[in-house]
């Protein structure tokens, strides 16, 4: 954090205010807890403050038995009321604030919902993403800050003109001595309490500079920290290796070199927590002249000794109140430079959702995509992953895409799903440009099973549908169709049944061929004219992949097609082959073609791959 | 095989506390002890001031005595609140450094447990709560001090406040105990109900936090946006916030009846204090200073009590979270490793592997993983595992290499069953890569040679690189060898893809250099060029070595000395590849399966044709 950014003071009141309806908006509840906590924490202690004077005054006094069964009666029924309700909204806002972390998630979740792809895999964006949770959840910078001191803020504003009120006496009453009576000692209690309150501010600002760099200066070793601490010792996938390779060796030097770094700080440690001493020091100080203050007056008998009581607690409370309000707004002007942070990278714009044209549901089901000289760099690299890339494709045709890994042929399928849009060139459907359609509509058009696709842990139906609402024989018949329906009768819970064993003890663990297929089942259910398979054999074994293959005329019906493997052998049922090479498309035909050319990528790429099965 | 953990006593647990604050900080405890006094001090002086001031005021002798009176007492508390300041900003950085120590024992003994233990669910579970207890800053053993401090003041203002109460009434103390006593038993009704429905609440949070995690990761986010699938997660989402609403609404019924008895019982304490004490004063036996006094004596008293009551209820269930973390580093071992047999004259040259009539079933299963396996490896022997997914291949390999013991036989290596070896030195005997990884965040280097950077073989890298394919990357890398892996730790790391993380995990183990090599589906993320480079290197990275080479795909082990498919949890055929065909069992069929689609001749076009 530089000392420069500073804001002013209307952008601080906007972006508290924000802070407030994002709090209000995603952690339930919390909001209400700290306004009601706030008011009745700082009123509470005037009560008795004021009344117990009153009792004294009467017992140094009169002994008036009746005035004191009523001032005795009085405070201990606003102190039950006060109880109830405070010990209510402590117990629910302690609670409430405890789960405000899970919430937090969310606000993160839903931008990364909203956010474009690119931006998804652009490492900057993400990097800046990471940032900004780490701050919020390692130090609660930002939105917790607010949880944290909007609270005190409040209470301290109020304790103010509470006190205030409460000592106009104290100032207007007059003794005996005119040395105590002398507006000099009003002036000199105030100048105490600001001098305690500037000190107290100057050194909460220091500290935190403090803080931020010592932060910093830890960042690196904490996150290989969290490597060897966290990541090495609880991703199982990790444990043989650990053993084979005894990576418990590094992983201890590297825990115990961190701690020493760590504890190397010493005199950031002693310089902070002076800082801190010598503030609650000040503080003290005030609280010496107001009584030195109030004792005299007393003295002198400008009021009763019950009236001591109420002025220095009234005057502490002043004291406390200025403290909470001062600690309020200074914080505030740390944690508005973090809320505008995390608001500037809430608000990056989505440029997907620009585009408007719907898409026509054309009935005759005529699709027509061409790709003309589509060049395409993925954001923050120098080297084309696809270069001058121009084909047509039609209705009703089964294409297959080969090549090596790193050919291009997934990143061609991306940017035809619009996941990313080209550097260079353009791609159109029906001879409009895709970026003009609007984008979720657009996206209906395919269905697409990518070779890392994702199931969640709802029900199986659930899944097929990706929604709540799930049409049964819609989605048993994509079941079915995509091979699902041995496994699926076994399930005594049809569609209902849970997929895994997070959240319900019995959801059905599945393998990676049976996710396949009903990943396969997702993509027919949503029964889009364009089905995309990316290498949707790569996890199965021989025997389901040929099942697989020759199934697969039935299982897109009349869909056009896209295939993509690295494997040739999955593609030859296809009459038509490109060929991907080095982000190029390099040779198209269908199998018997390509493998004439004898000189071709395709010829080589096969060999490679069927000499293994004694055949050429 | 279930486990159970052990029953520590609370006063054990807290012990254990103490010796690893004492083993690694000392001084915190210091601290703890100043905090105690300072804890106890201030509230006491606090109590006296208004007394011995009021007192000085009504007998009005002189302003100077007075002003000395002042500025005695209330500079001590300034002071002394200062001095409270600073120790609590010592054990608050002193605590956050013994939780790393925490961290290290709990990591040392995930990293070097019995890998059986790892697949254990009962063992991984005790880990995620010790990771819990001392993760955060706020968590239980990081704040445990906090509790002491309060117990042990609460035995001091305890003590001390009753020396002043007994002076005006015993009765009064008597009192006093039993209210602050019941409304303490009010409030754990509270307590009691949210432990026993947290997990109710604890289940929709679950949900929750897997949404988030769900819409943030990376590899769902193509799903997400082609599908559509924003509005289905945000309604589940919602749902649960409806749950949790309900929850709350429950609880808050149940809070708002407890504090309703608990502010009862405290109005019935003042309003019993105030009334004593006004027939006291009325009665002229208490002046103002001492009704002041003794008023500040009485509301003060509850608190120091419900210190005790209440901080060693917390002591006990802090208990039951210490007692998870010392049965977790408890954790019974079976391998040996001191006791056990050196390999060090085994590291040279390769031995005969056998396993005798093993059979294998994971924790928990219903069915046996692997059965009647009776395999001999003799040295120098190149073996291949085939056989569909979930066939077992794995498992065997585990077996081999001792990662897990075998639930019935034995697997012996150069005659002794590897149960009798020191484990930690028996796996140094093998090389491996596993289709599940583990790279570190270092360097490249280091990465390849599991070392440290001073002790690494750059030449032998270089080679092992070269053999893995991996040379040409990483030598026009701007750092080379010295570049660092992984991005997640490393902003400047090199991205590896699939492929050449296969190829770094096959430079490691050539560098590691162990009689045994062992590749379990080494060629999945590799495209046919780098797969066939592979197979025409096998030969030279595996000579003079015993190696098993793992795969689904048929063809891949065929260069193998001898192919063991494996179906259905035991060895259904074996021999060399020329010889299963000539069988025309399982493998032939299999094997077929996939050849046919690289046929080039008539007979096979028309098999496809048929199916179209």
């Amino acid at each position: 954090m530089k000392k420069t950014d500073k804001l002013s003071v209307s952008e601080r009141i906007s972006l508290t205010l924000r802070a407030y309806k994002t709090i209000k908006k995603y952690v339930p509840g919390l909001m209400p807890a700290i306004l009601i906590k706030a008011l009745v924490t700082a009123l509470h202690p005037f009560a008795t403050i004021w009344f117990s004077a009153r009792i004294l005054n009467e017992i140094a006094g009169e002994k008036n038995l009746q005035a004191l069964i009523i001032l005795a009666l009085s405070v201990v029924i606003i102190n039950f009321i006060i109880s109830v309700v405070k010990g209510r909204i402590d117990i629910l806002h302690g609670e409430r604030e405890n789960q405000m972390w899970r919430y937090f998630s969310k606000v993160f979740a839903d931008k990364q919902l909203s956010m474009d792809y690119v931006d998804i895999e652009d490492v900057n964006i993400q990097k800046r993403k990471d940032k900004e949770k780490y701050n919020l959840f390692n130090f609660g910078n930002g939105l917790a800050q607010f949880v944290w001191t909007i609270n005190s803020t409040i209470e301290g504003a109020v304790s103010i003109i509470a006190s205030v009120a409460m000592v106009v006496t104290l100032f207007t009453s007059t003794s005996e001595n005119a040395v105590v009576n002398s507006p000099v000692w009003v002036l000199a209690v105030f100048a105490v309490i600001v001098i305690g309150m500037l000190a107290n501010s100057k050194v909460f600002k220091k500290n935190n500079d403090m803080f931020m760099a010592w932060s910093e200066r830890l960042t690196p070793f904490n996150r290989l920290y969290g490597f060897f601490g966290f990541t090495l010792c609880k991703d199982n996938e990790r444990a043989k290796d650990v053993r084979i390779y005894r990576q418990d060796i590094p992983a201890d030097a590297g825990l115990r070199k961190l701690e020493e770094r760590e504890k190397a700080e010493r005199s950031y440690y002693l310089k902070y927590n002076i800082g801190e001493a010598a503030a609650a020091l000040v503080t003290g100080l005030n609280y010496v002249v107001c009584y030195l203050f109030v004792a005299l007056k007393a003295f002198f008998g400008a009021f009763g000794v019950g009236s001591v009581v109420q002025y220095v607690g009234a005057l502490g409370r002043f004291a406390d109140g200025i403290q909470k309000l001062i600690y309020g707004i200074t914080d505030n002007a740390v944690y508005t430079i973090h809320l505008k942070n995390l608001y500037e990278f809430l608000d990056l714009p989505n440029r997907k959702y620009q585009g408007t044209t719907p898409v026509k549901k054309r009935r005759d089901n005529e699709y027509k995509i061409e790709f003309n000289n589509v060049s395409f760099k993925y954001p923050g690299t120098e080297t084309y992953a696809l270069k001058n890339l121009s084909f047509k494709f039609n209705t009703g045709n089964r294409m297959a895409v080969v090549g090596m890994n790193g050919s291009g042929k997934t990143t061609m399928i991306k940017l035809l799903c619009r996941l990313y849009d080209p550097t260079e060139g353009e791609i159109t459907l029906n001879g409009i440009n895709i970026m003009e359609y609007d984008y979720i509509a657009y996206t209906s058009v395919f269905s697409v099973v990518f070779q890392d696709f994702k199931l969640f842990s709802f029900s199986i139906g659930q899944n097929v549908a990706t929604d709540i609402a799930v049409d049964d024989r819609k989605a048993i018949d994509s079941l079915s169709k995509a091979g699902f329906s041995e496994r699926f009768v076994s399930m005594p819970k049809g569609l209902d049944t849970p997929l895994y064993k997070d959240f319900e003890e019995d959801g059905v663990e599945i393998s990676g061929g049976e996710a396949q297929k009903i990943a396969l089942a997702r993509a027919l259910y949503k029964d889009a004219p364009f089905i995309v398979l990316d290498e949707p054999t790569a996890a199965l074994d021989p025997i389901a992949e040929f099942e697989i293959y020759s199934r697969f005329n039935e299982i897109v019906g009349d869909k056009t097609a896209i295939y993509i493997s690295h494997r040739l052998s999955s593609c030859r049922f296809c009459d038509d082959i490109a060929v991907f090479h080095e982000g190029e498309l390099i040779q198209r035909g269908s199998h018997d073609a390509l493998f004439s050319d004898k000189s071709g990528k395709y010829y080589e790429l096969w060999n490679a791959q069927a000499q293994y099965y004694g055949v050429r | 095989m279930s486990y159970k953990p052990k029953q520590y006593t609370a006063i054990s647990n807290m012990l254990f506390c103490l010796k690893c604050t004492a083993g690694y900080i000392p001084s915190l405890l210091l601290w703890v002890a100043f905090s105690v006094f300072v804890k106890v001090a201030i509230p006491v002086l606090e109590m006296y001031i208004p007394k011995i001031i009021l007192t000085e005021i009504t007998a009005g002798k002189s302003w100077q005595g007075l002003v000395i009176v002042v500025l005695i007492f209330t500079l001590s508390l300034a002071f002394l609140g200062a001095f409270s300041k600073f120790c609590e900003r010592c054990i608050y950085d002193k605590k956050n450094m013994i939780g790393r120590y925490y961290i290290r024992l709990i990591s040392h003994k995930a990293l070097t447990t019995d890998y059986a233990n790892r697949e254990s669910e009962n063992f991984r579970t005790l880990q995620e709560e010790s990771y819990q207890m001392c993760q955060s800053n706020e968590s239980t053993l990081r704040n445990i001090y906090y509790v002491w401090i309060s117990f042990f003041a609460g035995v001091f203002g305890f003590a001390f406040y009753s020396a002043i109460l007994t002076q005006i009434n015993i009765i009064i103390l008597l009192f006093l105990i039993s209210t602050t006593t019941a409304s303490y038993f009010i409030g754990l009704r509270v307590t009691k109900w949210s432990d026993n429905n947290s997990a109710e609440r604890a289940k929709y949070h679950h949900k929750l936090g897997y949404i988030d995690a769900a819409a943030e990761d990376i590899k769902s986010a193509k799903d997400i946006r082609l599908y559509n699938m924003e509005g289905w997660l945000q309604r589940i989402y919602s749902d649960n916030i409806e749950k949790i609403a309900a929850w709350y609404k429950r609880y808050d019924r149940l809070v708002l009846k407890t504090t309703l008895a608990n502010s009862g019982v405290s109005l019935l304490r003042e309003g019993i204090a105030y009334g004593y004490l006004i027939y006291l004063a009325i009665n002229g036996q208490i002046g103002v200073g001492d009704f002041v006094l003794y008023f500040a004596a009485i509301t003060g008293f509850s608190g120091w009590l419900g210190n005790i009551i209440g901080q060693l209820t917390e002591m006990k269930r802090i208990s039951i979270y210490v007692s998870k973390i010392r049965s977790y580093l408890d954790y019974p071992e079976i391998f040996k490793r001191e006791r056990g047999i050196s390999t060090d004259e085994k590291l040279y040259s390769p031995c005969r592997i056998e396993l005798k009539n093993v059979r294998y079933r994971y924790l928990g299963a219903e069915v046996d993983a692997l059965r009647n396996i009776n395999l001999i490896i003799e040295k120098g022997e190149h073996i291949g595992i085939v056989g569909l997914n979930g066939a077992g291949k794995t498992t065997l390999v585990k077996l081999i290499c001792g990662l897990v013991d075998p639930t019935e036989g034995e697997v012996l290596y150069d005659g002794v069953n590897i149960r009798e070896y020191n484990r930690v030195e028996f796996y140094r005997l093998f090389s491996a890569v596993f289709q599940q990884y583990s790279l570190l965040s270092l360097s490249i280097n280091e990465v390849v040679a599991e070392a440290q950077a001073d002790k690494v073989d750059a030449a032998r890298v270089e080679g092992c690189l070269k053999t893995a394919g991996l040379w040409d990357k990483v030598s026009s890398l701007p750092h080379g060898t010295k570049s660092l892996y992984d991005k997640g730790v490393n902003d400047d790391a090199v991205v590896f893809s699939g492929g050449e993380t296969q190829k770094l995990l096959l430079a490691r183990a050539i560098y590691k250099n162990a009689p045994v090599l062992i590749l379990d589906e080494p060629t999945a993320a590799l495209d046919p060029i780098a797969e066939h480079k592979l197979y025409d290197d096998y030969h030279n990275i595996t000579s003079g070595k015993t190696s098993v080479f793992v795969s689904h795909r048929l063809a891949s082990t065929r260069f193998c000395d001898r192919i063991i498919l494996i179906n259905g949890g035991s060895i259904e055929e074996a021999g060399t590849h020329t010889k299963l065909l000539q069988n025309k069992g399982l493998y032939f069929n299999l094997f077929e399966t996939q050849a046919k689609y690289y046929r080039e001749n008539a007979e096979s076009e028309a098999a496809l044709n048929e199916e179209n």
